[in-house]
């Protein structure tokens, strides 16, 4: 079975037909990214579909020195920002968990898995947009962590103590939550 | 710094990045501190909870996408014609005072090197099992025996490859993952479909397969077929019936193409009965229109 450099490689000699098993691999996270970014079902699908149109059109800049999930996820984020910066009266994680946090019943006394998503998912929307999405990239996306210093262009290092940071704030935000429950 | 270097142990080890155990010297300053351990808990707890399920998305980005490859792809086929045009007018400039036969032959060339291109390129086994085959041809065409023995070889192991294809693709096709019953489908092309069996399974997958991608190439390849013979009916119903926008209308465009005058009508028939979605019958419509100059 060929890696998904050696297929985007392909892409870009020409072979688009190969662009089909990079987006049945990729599409349903790629998908999930944008849901916890904070957009509705709606937008999400409409930036996946971008997101592959411009991997189509710039598939003549893919170099592969790094890997071909960090190099889409670059597009994605790029996708995301150009939507906003073009509808800037919308406003980002307008609808981000909905369902959990509009049901205060899933809030319980008992810590049980659904409770525990919901005040998880709350975490994370009430942390910054760039603490949120380094998580996203290594607990959702499952990308590593040279991928995601190359895709968020920073250091190894730089990028170990962000991620740090970001976890404890969300352990922050997740207590408060807790102390204010009871 | 420990604390960092034991974090990122932590998460790496959460990720699968990393199976190694704690070193004694980093476990100690571990169990000396609380703070940290907690912090640890905390990553750990989520980490391994699984926060939300994976949300599906709809068949509409399916859909699009698809639409979206099969335009590119077009467009791509389109410049490469026009690319080919072009040069074959400046290939034709030297030439146009020699004979016309000429040119046939240096055609014919052309599209059977394109052809041997094409079917060398698939995957490491068909390339095996071509030169597999170039390599035992090489061998007898050596050997001193007579013209008609060899001829027989050859297409004994002609037959053979074939059928080895074809079993290939048969059991692509049963596989669990999209992109192998892709690979099944092309496998299927590099046969002549003479196979009935192989037909058989090709209608069946497309009938329920749950991927856009994986129906639409076994469309794309049933137009191989030199005639649909009994699975004519099939194909016809299963394109009057089918969900999927894009599936449905390739299904029309095949059989329009490639179907009997008898299919072609009961098409019709099912536009004028307003039988379809509306986008279909405007494809067939506009398919079915006789050219205006």
């Amino acid at each position: 079975m060929l890696d998904e450099k050696e297929l985007m490689f392909q892409v870009k000699a020409g072979q688009l037909d190969k662009l089909a098993t990079l987006f049945e691999n990729n599409k349903v996270k790629l998908f999930n990214y944008f849901l916890r970014t904070g957009n509705n079902r709606a937008l999400s699908e409409d930036l996946v579909q971008e997101t592959f149109m411009r991997i189509l059109a710039y598939r003549t800049s893919f170099s592969g020195t790094s890997t071909f999930k960090s190099w889409m996820y670059g597009i994605a984020k790029n996708t995301v920002a150009d939507h906003y910066r073009k509808n800037k009266n919308q406003a980002l994680n307008c609808d981000m968990d909905d369902e959990e946090l509009a049901n205060g019943q899933t809030l319980g006394e008992e810590f049980e898995t659904k409770e525990q998503n919901a005040l998880f998912n709350k975490s994370l929307a009430i942390i910054s947009p760039e603490d949120r999405e380094i998580i996203m990239l290594s607990r959702f996306q499952q990308l590593n962590y040279q991928e995601i210093s190359e895709l968020l262009d920073c250091n190894l290092n730089t990028l170990k103590s962000r991620m740090r940071n970001a976890l404890s704030k969300l352990q922050m935000s997740y207590q408060k939550l807790v102390g204010e429950m009871h | 710094m420990t604390n960092q270097k034991i974090i990122d142990w932590k998460i790496a080890s959460l990720a699968n990045n990393d199976q190694s155990e704690l070193n004694e010297e980093l476990q100690s300053y571990l169990e000396a501190n609380s703070e940290l351990k907690a912090e640890l808990l905390f990553i750990e707890h989520f980490w391994s909870n699984d926060v939300k399920p994976l949300v599906m998305p709809s068949d509409k980005l399916d859909a699009n996408f698809y639409q979206m490859l099969s335009r590119a792809q077009s467009s791509q086929q389109l410049s490469t014609e026009k690319d080919s045009t072009e040069k074959h007018k400046t290939q034709q400039e030297p030439i146009k005072h020699e004979s016309d036969t000429r040119y046939d032959s240096q055609a014919g060339q052309l599209s059977l090197i394109d052809k041997v291109i094409t079917w060398l390129t698939p995957t490491p086994i068909a390339q095996f099992a071509t030169l597999a085959l170039v390599f035992t041809l090489g061998f007898n065409l050596n050997q001193p025996s007579n013209n008609e023995d060899n001829n027989q070889n050859y297409s004994g192991l002609q037959q053979e490859v074939s059928s080895l294809t074809t079993m290939l693709a048969m059991s692509m096709l049963q596989k669990e993952s999209a992109s192998e019953r892709l690979s099944g489908v092309a496998y299927s092309r590099q046969t002549d479909l003479s196979n009935p069996l192989l037909v058989e399974q090709l209608i069946a997958v497309l009938t329920r397969d749950k991927s856009t991608s994986v129906r639409l190439a076994i469309i794309n390849g049933l137009s191989e077929l030199k005639s649909f013979g009994s699975s004519e009916q099939q194909l016809f119903t299963l394109a009057t019936q089918e969900e999927n926008l894009l599936v449905q209308i390739e299904l029309c465009r095949l059989l329009l193409n490639y179907g009997s005058k008898k299919i072609k009508s009961q098409l019709t028939e099912q536009v004028n009965q307003q039988l379809l979605k509306p986008e279909v019958r405007e494809f067939i419509k506009a398919q079915t229109m006789p050219l205006t100059i």
